[in-house]
């Protein structure tokens, strides 16, 4: 065995290496693997652009089908309210229910309609809840008029005038000059 | 029709091609060139072998190459350890080159004992480890080195003419398989259970390239093998070469370094050729005289005692070689160069094309699947976008003052509306109130009598209370007893009067429940 080197030879070593990068070459084309490469490359984006695609359908379906509910939810929520609405416009319940801010000066009217004085204003006014609703209390003390007529007729046009106003309690005390009247009216209101 | 090989005759270290010999069982056609000193030229004569021969196969009725077989120009198998037997690690030790040594470095040159004994042929060569079953256990390993610059371009230029050779191989590997005696006796003996093949050293003395090319082998398989030129004989008709003394024991001193780095060593040894002996000079000592066959039986067997010893007196070696292989149609079992056997063809140029080919189209698949995705979410969103006026639409015409922003805003807004709303419907069971003011009134006309004077009256929702004052109890009791008797179905009175003395006078109590209305008591 000899081991003598490409220097040796005839052919240079430029020669040598020319020929040899030549059936490299070969090799190479022969072996072309940057098509493969390309391919996978190609493969992997449309992969990539495939998953985007079916994302975005995918959330796109998404948004319709709530669009879809939102406005399928929307007709039935309006016609509820519009059914509701008119049941309540023929419900008179709701009147005799409805909070009244103004009545306590509606009950001072009322005692000047029936020839009193003055009513005064209710002390300690009470509010207790009862189911659903809430029942105001407002007691008035010593209420005072020389007819006991007038002061009945001012606790009569209070039950009728005000919805849902009622006696609860009614003291009636004769004094030496005039009548006294303790009562206390009440009436149910809806919780707000 | 037997196999056809083509041995491939090379020079100038393995690099440049000077000839082919086309054998088969019966022919053997010879292709002969002159080497030329420029690669453009050694293209060409490449370009010319192939055609030589497309021409040959195609005058034959099988067109087909059995093989392609290498001569040792250039080649070396040497032994390195195990753990160095890889083809890329070896091919890298060899293309780093000798190392750049200062001069005035006073430290012995680092040399790299195996780049030594590989010839240093860069992107020249295949390795190729042979067989480390056929040797002991932990021995070193052999490794044949192999430029096939030649047999790759020439492999390729018949690929491209549409000529595939079945193996790639070398002299050395078509020794084994043609005269291993063992590969023989294991065929012949295939009923025995178990049998210890000897290891064979095949020996050509090649006259065409003055050339000894030696093999071990162990049933056809190549364990280990070597080359070494010899002198020609000049003046002859055909080539002759004559072996010396100095021949046999360098192939016998080889062969000791083998069996000691492998660990066997042959037990039978079969010589092919004819070395030639001049006629005897009396001046010339025999000791110097070159061996005849029968001189060179005697030497090997005195140098290789324990051996069984083989003479074939074949004047073309090489030839006889191939054309026993041919003949016996036995190129298919031939034991390949394994770089030069993966070398990708014009088949894997295909097979990648269509590969990348697929991979493009299945791309183009999956992106008009994309496409059609994305395609399909457009419209959906227009469905959309549709929907989410429609619903604009429907809560404008509900509520002209509504500023509809988001829809679904607008669905919460509606939401807390209808809760509100039935909040509010939610029936109420109210108490229907005590009629007080008709109590009262009755109770006014029964005690608005002369006599009787009130001095108070209590109405609650629980009970009514009158309190009297008479003068006798007689008339209290007349006002009891009309109050119980009056048929309202307001209240209940009870019969005690409570009757305290107050100034003279009486003061009662009279004292009624109200009636419940469910079970009218």
């Amino acid at each position: 065995m000899s081991t003598l080197d490409a220097r040796q030879s005839r052919l240079t070593a430029d020669d040598r290496y020319e020929l040899a990068m030549r059936a490299q070459n070969q090799q190479r084309l022969n072996s072309p693997k940057h098509l493969i490469v390309l391919g996978i490359l190609l493969l992997i984006v449309s992969l990539i652009a495939f998953g985007v695609a079916w994302q975005t359908q995918r959330s796109a379906l998404e948004k319709n089908e709530l669009a879809a509910r939102d406005l399928a939810r929307v007709e039935s929520l309006i016609q509820d309210i519009q059914s509701l609405q008119a049941a309540q416009a023929m419900n008179p319940n709701d009147e005799m229910l409805r909070p009244l801010p103004g009545i306590l000066s509606t009950l001072e009217n009322l005692g000047e309609r029936a020839g009193l004085d003055a009513v005064g204003l209710p002390r300690n006014q009470g509010s207790r809840t009862e189911g659903d609703a809430e029942l105001k209390t407002y007691p008035y003390q010593n209420v005072r008029a020389k007819s006991l007529e007038s002061l009945l007729n001012w606790v009569r046009l209070a039950e009728q005038e005000i919805p849902g106003l009622h006696v609860r309690e009614l003291t009636i005390e004769p004094r030496t000059t005039a009548w006294s009247m303790d009562v206390v009216l009440a009436r149910y209101e809806r919780k707000q | 029709m037997s196999d056809r090989l083509c041995y491939i005759r090379r020079t100038d270290r393995g690099i440049v091609l000077r000839g082919l010999r086309l054998i088969g069982g019966h022919t053997d056609d010879s292709w002969v060139v002159d080497p030329g000193a420029d690669p453009e030229l050694i293209i060409e004569t490449i370009d010319e072998a192939a055609e030589w021969i497309r021409q040959r196969l195609d005058m034959s009725s099988k067109a087909e190459l059995g093989a392609l077989v290498l001569d040792t120009d250039g080649s070396a198998c040497t032994w390195v350890k195990p753990e160095d037997a890889d083809p890329n690690l070896l091919e890298s030790r060899v293309n780093e080159g000798p190392i750049e040594h200062d001069p005035d470095d006073l430290e012995p040159v680092a040399q790299d004992a195996l780049s030594e004994r590989i010839p240093r042929l860069p992107r020249e060569m295949d390795y190729q480890p042979l067989s480390e079953d056929q040797t002991s256990t932990g021995a070193r390993r052999a490794i044949l080195a192999i430029p096939d610059v030649p047999g790759r371009l020439l492999k390729d230029k018949l690929d491209a003419m549409g000529i595939r050779p079945e193996k790639l191989t070398s002299i050395w590997h078509a020794l084994c398989a043609a005269w291993d005696p063992g590969l023989d006796s294991s065929n012949a003996a295939s009923r025995i259970v178990s049998s210890d093949a000897p290891v064979s050293a095949i020996v050509a003395i090649d006259p065409n390239d003055a050339r000894l090319i030696w093999a071990w082998s162990r049933e056809g398989e190549l364990i280990c093998a070597g080359s070494s030129r010899l002198r020609r004989v000049h003046g002859e008709h055909e080539p002759r070469v004559m072996i010396w003394k100095s021949d046999v024991a360098r192939l016998c001193a080889d062969w000791l370094g083998w069996s000691s780095q492998l660990g066997v060593s042959p037990s039978r040894v079969v010589v092919i050729g004819e070395p030639i002996a001049p006629p005897p000079d009396e001046e010339t000592p025999d000791a110097e005289r070159p061996y005849d066959a029968a001189q060179l039986g005697a030497a090997l067997t005195q140098r290789w005692p324990d051996a069984t010893l083989d003479l074939l007196g074949e004047p073309d070696p090489v030839g006889a070689t191939l054309q026993r292989i041919a003949q016996r149609e036995i190129s298919g079992s031939l034991s390949t160069i394994d770089g030069l056997e993966a070398r990708p063809t014009r088949a894997h140029r295909s097979m990648f094309r269509w590969a990348g080919l697929a991979l493009t189209a299945a791309a183009c698949v999956v992106l008009l699947l994309a496409w059609q995705f994305m395609s399909r979410a457009n419209t959906i969103k227009g469905e959309t976008r549709a929907l989410n006026a429609q619903a604009r639409t429907v809560l404008t015409d509900y509520d002209s003052a509504m500023q509809v922003t988001q829809v679904r805003r607008a669905v919460f807004d509606l939401e807390s509306d209808l809760i509100a709303i039935r909040q509010r419907q939610t029936p109420i069971e109210i108490p229907a109130p005590k009629p007080i003011l008709e109590a009262l009134e009755t109770v006014s006309f029964v005690v608005g009598s002369p006599g009787i004077e009130v001095t108070k009256i209590t109405v609650n929702t629980r009970t009514v209370t009158v309190v009297l004052v008479v003068s006798e109890i007689a008339q209290a009791e007349r006002v009891l007893s009309s109050l119980r008797s009056i048929d309202d179905s307001l209240l209940d009175w009870r019969s005690s009067l409570s009757p305290s003395n107050r100034g003279g006078n009486i003061q009662v109590s009279l004292l009624a429940d109200w009636r419940d209305e469910e079970d009218g008591s």
